[in-house]
């Protein structure tokens, strides 16, 4: 048996030695295989560099890249032989010189690079060269240089990204063997991204191992997954062992129990948190709890575990996944699947928790910080429900723990339901210690904010009215009773809200400040439904003092029903009825009992209802009862109003009644800073004088001086006087009036007319003297006016030209009287003088028109006009005396051309003054001159305009 | 002052531009006698005077007369001339002259800018400018706007040509149409219309004079469109011996490549290597030879001269295939042939009479003549040349190919596939297939049967 044994084996291991010599032999062949390419490849590469006359610098390249492939190819096939040879032979053999041929190669790369970069500086594949160089110098075991020449191929290799990979890769390597990890780790990162041949997984494993060592536990677990996965594929070396046994490792140091291979079961789980337990790895063995948790079936193990995270949430102070595990553990505990031992450290465990919390929650730690706080009340309260549930018979404690909690954050909403909860079954549980705590609870919380409205509604009249009737007089007693009267009054129950009133006022009867706040609650709400019954009911109640209220507050409730009394008239105003609104302000007017002030209110609607009735007589007759009335701030209020009445008024021709409101509401005016006192003083003036009442209007201007009217306003009145006294004919109390209004110079202009019509009135009564030097008065003023630019009207200046114009009279004489005569000689020195006189009489009249009076610019155009057609006339129609018909026609051949200018001239005069008479609306007896257009010998001097009515100031014809 | 020396400027300019243009007169005089008696080489220096002196009108007798005289002894006469003389010439036939001057300097938008002048459909130079400004086109990637003038140049081409009594110049225009017709398939191959493009190499007559050049375009189009055996059977038409004054190493760098896309590596590597034993060490002993000739075109002119009249030898066997080439090449024989009509004119001047004009006259002609063999001589040199530089560029071609060659066997050796298979690609296999032309092709070819052949070698990649 021994002997079949012995022979199984030596077959087996025959069998397996030819395994792997055949394995050698076939490798040693593909190496011979690759040699002789390489070597066809040189033999190209050379052939080709020769015909190129080593111009080209890749051909160099690619020749120490096969050199360098095959001098690692030699170097495998040096290796394998020296690697086969027994231990004792190899100790003996030279190293160097087994080596030979390799190192040849490499030496020969090494020079090829050198000749490159001597040959072509330039050369753009440094990157491919260094990376040979770099190559070199790592089968050289110089590992230092290595490194400098694979960083310079990164830092140039920018278009070759496969040899960009392997300078990486290579570097990476040498990084992670030198223990330099950080630096590896960015190099296989950079490389893994692009390259998936099947070293992958032996360059990512390495990945892992460099983050592993660098404490990113998360980036190596999931690499070292990666390369798990990666290795089951036959694409990549399989390394997956080595994989799974280190992601254990990883797992556990990371406190991450999953792992890779067949998944491990929840009770296994257990196993390994209870050992992490034991080591004191905390926050591991949690997670390996939780992670088991979801794996495991049975409700014992879970509680178990549970139980387990009870106490490890306690240490780590994790209250919210400890108040989860604690709501979880509940129900286990209603199902009865705990021990006693787990029993007790879960009520120890709640009650701790719940008392650390609301310690804090009461505590000042947290006073500043809100969102914890309420977070940690709302905990809190979440242990108070989960103990109530544990334990049954101390429940109405907890309820009131919570209750109190809940209050000392200020959340009243739900301490509310707390409170209410904790008086209930502490009445059962017969605890009156609660049961008054709770009711006193309760009671605070309904008064305060954030309660919601349906709460209010369900509590606030239960629980005061319970308290009123066991405590009706006690000191808190007095507020409850204002806070219910306001609950009822907040719910329009006024009947309930009385009977609370009179109930204070029984129990409290000397608070009457109170008591007239919780009245003045009652008279509002009646007021504001308009209820004068029950209002007035409640007056009645004050004035019998059954009720105790401050006079002022007396009084204006008296004015409140009052004024009741007008909001009824206004409703017949709004909705039309005037004749019962009238009828109503009537008897408010008549009613002793009015106010003035209600009285006055009534008397000027009363006027104004008149007023829209169109009823002028009952309208002026409320108008000077209002008037006499309203004190002038009411009348300035309303002015508009009586304004808009005596304008009315006026319309309807009722003259005396207008200038009647006119003037007395001016006079009440008087004072005040009215906008409206220029108006009515106008219109009063304007009346008086179109009733030619000139006295009136002038007692008006004494009354109303020192009412602050406008000068200018008052002075034109005072012109408007001076015009109905010349229309009147009163000319003596027109010299009056001049003589007052000359004495301001301001009024010169304005004087200049009315001066001219006076000296003309008293010329007409043969009072010469009195007219004399009024003339010189008028071009005083005149020339006053002129000088000082002010605005003289258009009247005045028709006088000034009309002087004028007298005065070019007399120019116009002497240029006419000059006569043409002959001889010769001295008919064209009469000629001469004639057109020097023509030349004044033309300057003179050109002065006049500067005065600016239409009337005077028509008259000195056709005092011009005729002076020139006299000019011409006499030229042409002239006959030489003695002499012949020849020379007589050659003397009026000349004269008609000399004279032609003139015409043209007379022809431009025309239509000028054609052209200012449209132009300047100008209306002067002279006008027919130069409009007329037919075509008649003689000139029409008026014409009249169809349609046309003069009428004087008062509208009469 | 300013005034007067004004005064005296001008009246200089007036009086030497009456001197000139009276000389100039004089000039076009002369030329118009000598090439109404055939003697244009001795005419083309006294036309180069004239336009030394002025310029040149459109469809004016002097722009005949030059039309006449390049007619006779080619356009390269008047190409030497420079730019800013040639630039003050307003007729088409300098401008053309112009463009081409252009072309050749690469300022392709100069070019056609002188081109695009009004040139007339009936223009004796039409034709050609119409080649000149499609070919601008063409290289400029406007591909489409180039076959436009390809086609207007075919059709005024062959209206030139039924008009043209003179076979010289209906030669000329022959070459000029099947160049137009040509340009278009080239142009469709340059936008990768490679499909069109091969319909319109159809286009082509198979007894143009340059149909044989042609058919290596259409190699390389169905070498595009992946038809290697297409590709094969074309190159193999080179093979024939009609066409054994053709050189192209190309050719050989495209059967190669044929091959290298059918995976038959067996037949790269020969083709390779055979290129190589047939080349190389000839390659280097002609571009030696050629250094020592420097740029002394007359013996340049003396080779190509001795070629053609046999007088060569054998030594160097790839010299003598070029310069066949080069002996049958348009472009050599019109020039040579102009050459030849000038060396008549010696004849015809020696008889005469007058020894001044007759000095003058012959000393005229030797320059014109001189110029010619040194044009020739350069267009030999450059020729030469250019085959050498082909023949580089296949060696670089083939070792490339010989490389890819070896990296594909080590990928295969990598990636534990061994290397190729000795039988793939192997003649022998490739005679079993008895679709195919593969024969020797030495007295096998029939005329009609050129560029049609197909190869039916089937792809090894896909194993």
């Amino acid at each position: 048996m021994k002997l079949k044994l012995f022979w199984i084996i030596l077959i087996l291991t025959i069998i397996s030695l030819t395994s792997v010599m055949v394995h050698a032999v076939s490798n040693d062949s593909r190496r011979q295989q690759l040699i002789s390419v390489i070597d066809d490849e040189l033999r190209e590469v050379t052939r080709l560099n020769k015909r190129t006359r080593g111009r080209k610098p890749l051909l160099f390249l690619r020749m120490a890249e096969l050199l360098l492939e095959k001098a690692r190819l030699v170097k495998e096939g040096e290796n394998n032989k020296y690697m086969a040879m027994s231990a004792d032979k190899r100790r003996r053999a030279n190293k160097k010189n087994h080596f030979k041929n390799s190192r040849g190669y490499f030496k020969q790369a090494q020079k090829v690079c050198y000749h490159i970069f001597k040959k072509f500086p330039h050369i753009k594949q440094k990157a491919e060269v260094y990376y040979i160089l770099g190559s070199n110098a790592a089968e050289f075991q110089d590992f230092k240089r290595a490194k400098k020449y694979y960083k310079m191929a990164i830092k140039g290799s920018t278009r070759n990204r496969n040899l960009m990979l392997r300078t990486k890769l290579a570097l990476a390597e040498m990084h992670y063997n030198d223990g330099e990890f950080r630096q590896a780790i960015s190099l296989y990162e950079d490389a893994l991204k692009k390259h998936r041949d099947k070293w992958w997984t032996k360059d990512a494993y390495n990945l892992a191992w460099s983050y592993f060592k660098e404490r990113k536990y998360n980036k190596a677990i999931s690499r070292m997954k990666q390369v798990y996965k990666m290795s089951k594929g036959a694409r990549f070396v399989d390394v997956s062992e080595r994989a799974r046994r280190d992601l254990s490792y990883f797992s556990a140091m990371a406190g991450k129990p999953q792992t890779v291979g067949p998944p491990q079961t929840g009770e296994e789980l257990v196993k390994v948190a209870k050992y992490l337990l034991s080591y004191g790895k905390y926050l591991q063995a949690r997670k390996t709890f939780i992670s088991a948790l979801n794996k495991l079936t049975s409700d014992k193990d879970k509680v178990e575990v549970h139980v387990n995270l009870l106490q490890l949430y306690e240490r780590s102070r994790s209250y919210q996944k400890h108040l989860q595990t604690s709501q979880t553990l509940a129900g286990y505990y209603r199902k009865n699947i705990l021990n006693d031992e787990q029993k007790e450290i879960y009520k120890l465990q709640l009650k701790k928790m719940a008392s650390i919390l609301q310690n804090q929650v009461v505590g000042k730690t947290y006073l500043h910080e809100k969102k914890k706080r309420t977070r940690k009340t709302r905990q809190a309260v979440g242990y108070f429900d989960v103990l109530t549930g544990v334990d049954h018979k101390n429940a109405y404690m907890y309820h009131f723990a919570a209750a109190e909690t809940l209050y000392a954050v200020g959340n009243f909403n739900h301490a509310i339901d707390y409170y209410d909860r904790a008086y209930e079954l502490s009445k059962v549980a017969r605890n009156k210690k609660i049961e008054k705590e709770a009711q006193k609870g309760l009671i605070v919380c309904i008064q305060q904010k954030g309660v919601s409205s349906a709460k209010k509604r369900k509590y606030t009249v239960q629980v005061y009215n319970d308290y009123l009737k066991n405590h009706p007089r006690s000191q808190r007693a007095s507020a409850i009773y204002q806070r219910l009267f306001l609950e009822y009054m907040r719910k329009n129950l006024v009947d309930k809200a009385e009977d609370v009133l009179v109930r204070f006022k029984r129990y409290f009867p000397r608070e009457h400040q109170k008591q007239e706040t919780m009245l003045a609650k009652i008279m509002d709400y009646y007021k504001k439904r308009q209820d004068k019954a029950n209002f007035s009911k409640w007056v009645k109640k004050i004035k019998r003092r059954e009720f105790i209220v401050n006079p002022k507050y007396a009084k204006q409730l008296g004015r409140i029903l009052l004024a009741m009394q007008f909001e009824s008239v206004q409703g017949f105003v709004t909705k039309g009825d005037k004749k019962k609104a009238l009828r109503a302000y009537v008897d408010i007017y008549k009613d002793p009992e009015t106010s003035t002030a209600a009285r006055r209110n009534a008397t000027y609607n009363i006027m104004l209802l008149f007023h829209e009735l169109r009823d002028a007589r009952r309208t002026v007759g409320w108008a000077k009862r209002a008037l006499k009335l309203m004190n002038p701030k009411e009348i300035l209020r309303f002015e508009t109003s009586f304004l808009t009445i005596a304008a009315e008024l006026f319309s309807r021709r009722k003259f005396e009644d207008s200038v009647l409101i006119y003037e007395k509401t001016l006079k009440k005016l008087c004072n005040t800073k009215s906008k409206n006192k220029k108006t009515f003083f106008k219109n009063a003036y304007v009346i008086h004088l179109s009733e030619k009442k000139v006295e009136e209007a002038k007692y008006l201007i004494q009354q109303t001086a020192n009412c602050h009217i406008p000068e200018n306003v008052v002075n034109e009145a005072r012109l408007e006087i001076l015009k109905s006294l010349k229309e009147l004919g009163r000319w003596n109390s027109v010299e009056n009036q001049i003589a007052k209004l000359e004495k301001k110079r301001r009024m010169w202009p304005e004087l200049i007319g009315p001066i001219y019509h006076l000296k003309n009135a008293l010329e007409r009564n043969g009072k010469f003297d009195l007219a004399r030097g009024m003339k010189s008065k008028i071009m005083r003023f005149y020339k006053y006016s002129r000088k000082r630019k002010m605005k003289i009207p258009l009247s005045g200046l028709d006088v000034v030209a009309h002087y004028k114009v007298q005065e070019l009279g007399v120019v116009v004489q002497e240029f006419n009287k000059l006569k043409l005569a002959f001889p010769e000689k001295n008919y064209n020195s009469l000629l001469k003088k004639k057109f020097a006189k023509l030349d004044r009489l033309t300057a003179k009249a050109l002065e006049i028109l500067s005065v600016g009076s239409g009337k005077g610019l028509v008259r000195v155009y056709k005092v011009l006009i005729e002076s020139y057609e006299s000019i011409v006339r006499e030229m042409r129609e002239f006959t030489p005396p003695g002499k012949g018909p020849e020379y007589t026609k050659s003397f009026r051949k000349s004269m008609i051309q000399i004279s032609l200018p003139i015409l043209k001239k007379v022809g431009e005069f025309k239509s000028e003054a054609k052209r200012q008479i449209s132009g300047n609306n100008i209306l002067s007896n002279e006008n027919y001159l130069f409009m007329s257009s037919a075509k008649l010998p003689i000139k029409i001097e008026y014409q009249y305009s169809p349609g046309a009515v003069l009428m004087d100031r008062g509208g009469r014809r | 002052m300013f005034r007067i020396s004004t005064f005296f400027s001008m009246l200089l300019i007036l009086f030497t531009t009456f001197t000139l243009a009276r000389a100039g007169n004089s000039y076009v005089e002369t030329a118009s006698e000598l090439v109404d008696n055939n003697l244009y080489f001795t005419a083309v220096p006294y036309m180069k005077e004239y336009l030394a002196v002025g310029g040149v009108a459109s469809n004016s007798r002097v722009e005949d007369l030059i039309d006449e005289i390049i007619t006779n002894t080619g356009v390269r006469q008047f190409e030497v001339f420079p730019i800013r003389i040639l630039e003050r010439s307003n007729a088409p036939i300098i401008r053309y002259i112009l463009a081409k001057k252009y072309f050749r300097r690469g300022k392709y938008d100069r070019a056609l800018g002188n081109l695009r002048k009004k040139i007339s459909t009936r223009h004796s130079v039409k034709p050609f400018a119409l080649l000149l400004e499609a070919s601008i086109h063409a290289i400029q990637k406007r591909y489409a706007s180039a076959v436009k003038v390809y086609k207007q140049c075919i059709n005024v081409s062959n209206m030139h040509i039924k008009r043209e009594g003179d076979p010289n110049r209906s030669r000329q225009l022959s070459v000029n149409r099947d160049n137009c017709i040509v340009g278009i398939p080239r142009a469709q191959f340059a936008a990768k219309k490679h499909n069109v493009a091969n319909l319109s190499y159809l286009d082509l007559s198979k007894e143009s004079y340059i149909w044989p050049e042609i058919l290596f375009e259409e190699a390389w189009n169905s070498f595009y469109m992946e038809d290697y055996n297409r590709t094969l059977g074309k190159l193999v038409t080179y093979k024939a011996p009609v066409f054994d004054y053709i050189f192209n190493p190309e050719v050989d760098v495209l059967r190669a490549l044929s091959y290298l896309h059918l995976c038959l590596y067996k037949d790269v590597k020969k083709t390779i290597d055979e290129y190589y034993s047939r080349y190389e060490k000839e390659t280097d002993r002609l571009h030696g030879s050629l250094r020592r000739y420097g740029k002394n075109y007359k013996l340049f002119f003396s080779l190509a001269d001795k070629a053609r009249t046999g007088k060569l030898g054998a030594k160097n066997r790839i010299l003598g295939r070029m310069l066949k080439a080069i002996l049958r090449d348009p472009a050599y024989i019109e020039q040579r042939a102009a050459y030849s009509k000038g060396l008549k004119e010696i004849e015809a001047l020696s008889n005469l009479d007058g020894r001044r004009k007759k000095r003058e006259f012959l000393r005229n002609l030797k320059t014109s003549l001189e110029l010619q063999r040194d044009l020739i001589g350069s267009y030999v040199r450059k020729n030469l040349y250019m085959f050498i530089s082909q023949l580089n560029k296949g060696f670089e071609g083939m070792s490339s190919i010989g490389l890819e060659i070896n990296y594909r066997r080590k990928e295969r050796i990598y990636r534990g596939l061994g290397d190729f298979d000795r039988t793939r690609g192997d003649v022998k296999y490739l005679k079993r297939n008895d679709k195919q032309y593969y024969w020797s092709f030495n007295g096998e070819f029939w005329a009609d049967e050129l560029g049609d052949y197909v190869f039916a070698l089937r792809s090894e990649c896909s194993k």
